[in-house]
């Protein structure tokens, strides 16, 4: 707990240190790994821990970037547009996760395949407010500057980061980890899974949306495609499944592998990153369900001896 | 123009159930794998496309007619199947669910980018069947295509029921289906009739995929919204159950052309959506719902 | 009298599509009893723990618990009331530490859960385990750790189905002395028991079910010699002798 603290506040530090060394393109590239540290943190929040793997996360990252791209021409300011977008996909996922999550987990996987495409469908359709396929361009006079995307995101990314800890540290985390376990056995033992489920279904929406705003004015161009992405999904799975699901620094280790593969094959084959990853999650499932981090993990902490032995004397 | 006009009803009822004979063919192979080895596999899109790709190939570089196309890419899709099933679902076989969705959405992932890589997200058709044929008594315009399409498909998801009725390897893997321990102890190779069944559903897939090219345009990317749709037929015909698809896929269809008769062609495509999550949601065990009482 | 019974069930029914797993199951279980509950495979006894506990909410008739009312109440609204259940087959939370697993079925906000669930698992001298994964341990070491799980809600009744199935001699000596331990601490248990020298050892009253009914109860002589369980189990597993216990 003390280790992850302070690795933690180094990371951090690091980060906030960033701007100053670095130039426009490299500071570009952080702030995309960050978005996704973000994204893949908020994706473990709600399939990572309770195993309730959703195909469709990108949806709530899609209605963000447009209620903030809106917002920001409609005149607000474009931390309170932040702050909307965050309110309107989490008002959003409330009711899909109150329909779905009453599905069983591969049938809810099957129903959450779609709901991106809808997502799309809705934005390409609905011309009057999205301006259809044509989509959204912000003027530069209206967008915060490239640095303070950049802190935003850093923030975003250091709260889904902190959420995931403490949910670790906490009942309600257990709870969600006894639902992947054996969903049975966990309403079984007393907890309210249906409750428990749909709350971190739609707090794991909460930061997609606010990072869904801050990224529209990050390219400051939006459409239905650029937004609604399917490589978002697939990115989310693949940087968690290949970190450690369920764990506080699997996904960042994920977003490092996944963005690293980007990187590498990005410029010439932008396609083959995805194959890559297809490939990589195969065998991550089948060699390392738990993760790349279960093989740097040691299963008992060095408490396992004093656990021990206060469990002797309560024994008593 | 009136919509409601019978003539325009019939038009649309026998176009959708043409295109619901195509769901039909791909929604049974799907279901057929998931029957046998309960897994679902989000990669039969792909196979599909597979197909779709392969008849392209064949008519752009050897101007081979579609039909002709057709044995040829069932051929090669059973094959790919076959080995498919062998070296990677095979592991993945009696695990949970989840990991044999996560496990064939990387497959799917691989088999489309793959796809891009090499044909590029162009959308292509085969433009090999063309025209239409008057009907005069019944005032109905056939599409040549569409009706060859889904002729071959009622015939192939036909000729696969007959094949699982009757034949002493569609008996086996019946076998499977119902009891896959009581089939090994009677002493049917349980391992090598997966591999059949897997690549008895990627010919299918592929079959569809090579009918798909006559009536769709397609790029390596349209396998996901099939793969979609077919869920929703399964759902609503009831999992691992192959009479079911083919009455879902036809369903589908027919719903499919009166709401793009009516609405757009874009509304149409959520339907599917709109169905299976419908299903789902009013069937909220899923039609699986029995297995949990045990 | 009525205040003495802590789980009753009333013409309770649960049909599966034509086939009647129970037909009308009347049964009492009586504060701070250890009951027995016997009969032939496929009798209908775990559809019972099923129906009662919540986990199966297809069942009719009516199941009184402390007098409230509980059938379409969810497993965990049943769990919250004091009664609590174990599987037929372990359900250990296999990615969850041990501690971990009692932790989370203690009663939320129970300050004293953590201190709880050391004392439990010091109890059953699985201290050296305590940090283990539940898929670490033996299947023994699990079902001991899915019993002590549910202990941590303090229940009024458990319902114990087969808990010493696939259980070595040592283990099930622990278990045994266990539910003699909460019985004896105020704990009422409704077990489901192959073992007939652990029936005749542990349970009084004892109900028979046969296919779906209640044919016979009473303490364990009176049941024995009823002639209508000797039908039920004529030509089946008859355990009664041999095994140890």
């Amino acid at each position: 707990m003390r280790l992850d603290l302070s690795l933690g506040l180094i990371l951090v530090l690091l980060a906030a240190l960033a701007p100053v060394a670095t130039n426009d393109y490299q500071l570009s590239f952080l702030l995309q790994l960050l978005l996704m540290v973000a994204l893949a943190q908020s994706w473990n929040l709600i399939s990572g821990m309770t195993g309730y793997v959703s195909f469709g996360h990108a949806v709530f990252f899609g209605v963000g970037a447009y209620t903030g791209a809106l917002l920001l021409v409609a005149g607000h300011s474009w931390w309170a547009a932040v702050g909307w977008a965050a309110l309107i996909a989490t008002a959003l996922a409330l009711p899909i996760g109150l329909l779905t999550l009453r599905l069983h987990g591969p049938y809810f996987a099957i129903a959450m395949l779609g709901l991106n495409e809808v997502g799309r469908t809705v934005a390409t359709l609905w011309v009057d407010l999205t301006e259809g396929g044509d989509g959204i361009a912000l003027s530069p006079a209206l967008l915060p500057a490239l640095e303070t995307n950049y802190y935003a995101t850093l923030f975003l990314a250091v709260l889904a980061t902190l959420a995931i800890g403490v949910v670790l540290g906490t009942r309600f985390g257990l709870e969600l980890q006894a639902i992947r376990e054996d969903e049975g056995a966990a309403e079984m033992v007393g907890v309210n899974t249906t409750r428990d489920k749909v709350i971190a279904f739609a707090a794991s929406a909460v930061i997609p949306g606010a990072a869904g705003a801050v990224y529209a004015y990050y390219t400051s161009f939006i459409d239905p495609l650029s937004v609604f992405l399917p490589a978002l999904n697939i990115q989310m799975v693949a940087m968690v499944l290949l970190g450690g699901r369920g764990t506080l620094w699997g996904p960042v280790i994920g977003v490092v592998i996944v963005m690293s593969v980007r990187e590498l094959t990005w410029a010439e084959f932008p396609t083959l990153h995805l194959a890559l990853l297809g490939a990589l999650m195969i065998l991550v499932i089948l060699f390392l369900p738990e993760g790349i981090l279960s093989v740097l993990r040691k299963r008992r902490g060095p408490g396992s001896t004093r656990l021990a032995e206060e469990c002797r004397q309560q024994g008593e | 123009m009136d919509l409601l006009q019978p003539a325009i009803l019939l038009q649309l009822a026998i176009g959708g159930l043409l295109a619901g004979a195509l769901y039909a063919l791909l929604a049974s192979g799907l279901n057929l794998v998931f029957g046998v080895m309960r897994v679902i596999n989000l990669a039969h899109g792909e196979l599909m496309i597979a197909g779709a790709f392969l008849a392209w190939l064949l008519y752009s570089l050897l101007g081979l007619h579609p039909l002709l196309a057709l044995p040829v890419a069932m051929v090669v899709l059973y094959i790919l199947g076959f080995y498919l099933q062998r070296l990677l679902i095979e592991r993945i076989v009696g695990r949970d669910e989840l990991t044999s969705l996560l496990v064939t959405y990387g497959l799917s992932i691989i088999l489309m980018n793959v796809g891009l890589l090499v044909f590029s997200a162009d959308f292509r058709a085969v433009p090999a069947l063309q025209g239409a044929v008057y009907l005069e008594d019944l005032d109905l315009v056939l599409s040549k295509p569409r009706a060859v399409a889904g002729i071959v498909s009622i015939v192939l998801t036909a000729g696969v029921y007959w094949f699982l009725k009757h034949s002493r390897t569609g008996k086996a893997i019946r076998a499977v289906s119902e009891h896959a321990e009581v089939a090994m102890i009677c002493g049917i190779d349980v391992t090598r009739i997966r591999m059949v069944t897997f690549g008895l559903a990627a010919a299918m897939a592929g079959a569809a995929g090579v009918m798909l090219t006559t009536i769709y345009s397609f790029s390596p990317e349209t396998g996901a919204d099939f793969v979609l749709k077919c869920f929703a037929i399964i759902v609503i015909g009831g999992m691992g159950n192959f009479v079911g698809a083919l009455l879902g896929g036809l369903l589908l269809g027919l719903a499919e052309a009166f709401v793009s008769g009516f609405l757009s062609t874009q509304w149409a495509e959520a339907v599917a959506y709109l169905l299976l999550v419908l299903v789902l949601i009013l069937r909220p065990a899923g039609l699986l719902g029995k297995a949990d009482a045990a | 009298m009525v205040d003495d019974i802590i789980l009753e069930t009333r013409g309770l029914r649960r049909d599966f599509g034509g086939v009647q797993a129970l037909r009308g199951v009347n049964l009492q279980v009586h504060r701070t009893s250890i009951t027995g509950l016997i009969g032939p495979n496929g009798s209908g006894k775990t559809t019972l723990f099923q129906v009662v506990s919540g986990m199966d909410r297809g069942g009719n008739g009516k199941v009184l618990f402390n007098d409230q009312p509980i059938l379409g109440l969810r497993p965990w609204q049943i769990y919250r009331l004091g009664l609590a259940r174990t599987f037929q087959l372990s359900r250990v939370f296999p990615g969850l530490t041990v501690l971990q697993n009692l932790l989370v079925a203690g009663r939320p906000g129970d300050r004293g859960a953590r201190k709880r669930a050391l004392g439990l698992i010091g109890r059953v001298k699985l201290c050296e385990h305590v940090n283990a994964l539940g898929s670490e341990l033996s299947y023994g070491q699990q079902r001991l750790v899915e019993f002590l799980r549910v202990l941590m809600c303090n229940p009024a009744l458990i319902l114990l189905d087969e808990p010493a199935a696939g259980v070595n001699p040592t283990l099930r000596h622990i278990l045994w002395e266990l539910v003699r331990h909460i019985n004896g601490l105020g704990t009422s248990v409704l077990i489901i028991e192959h073992n007939m020298n652990v029936i005749a050892d542990l349970c009084d009253p004892v109900y028979v079910l046969n296919e779906g009914e209640i044919i016979a109860q009473g303490d364990f002589d009176t049941v024995r010699a009823d002639p209508r369980v000797l039908e039920a189990y004529f030509g089946r597993t008859q355990r009664s002798g041999g095994t140890t216990s």
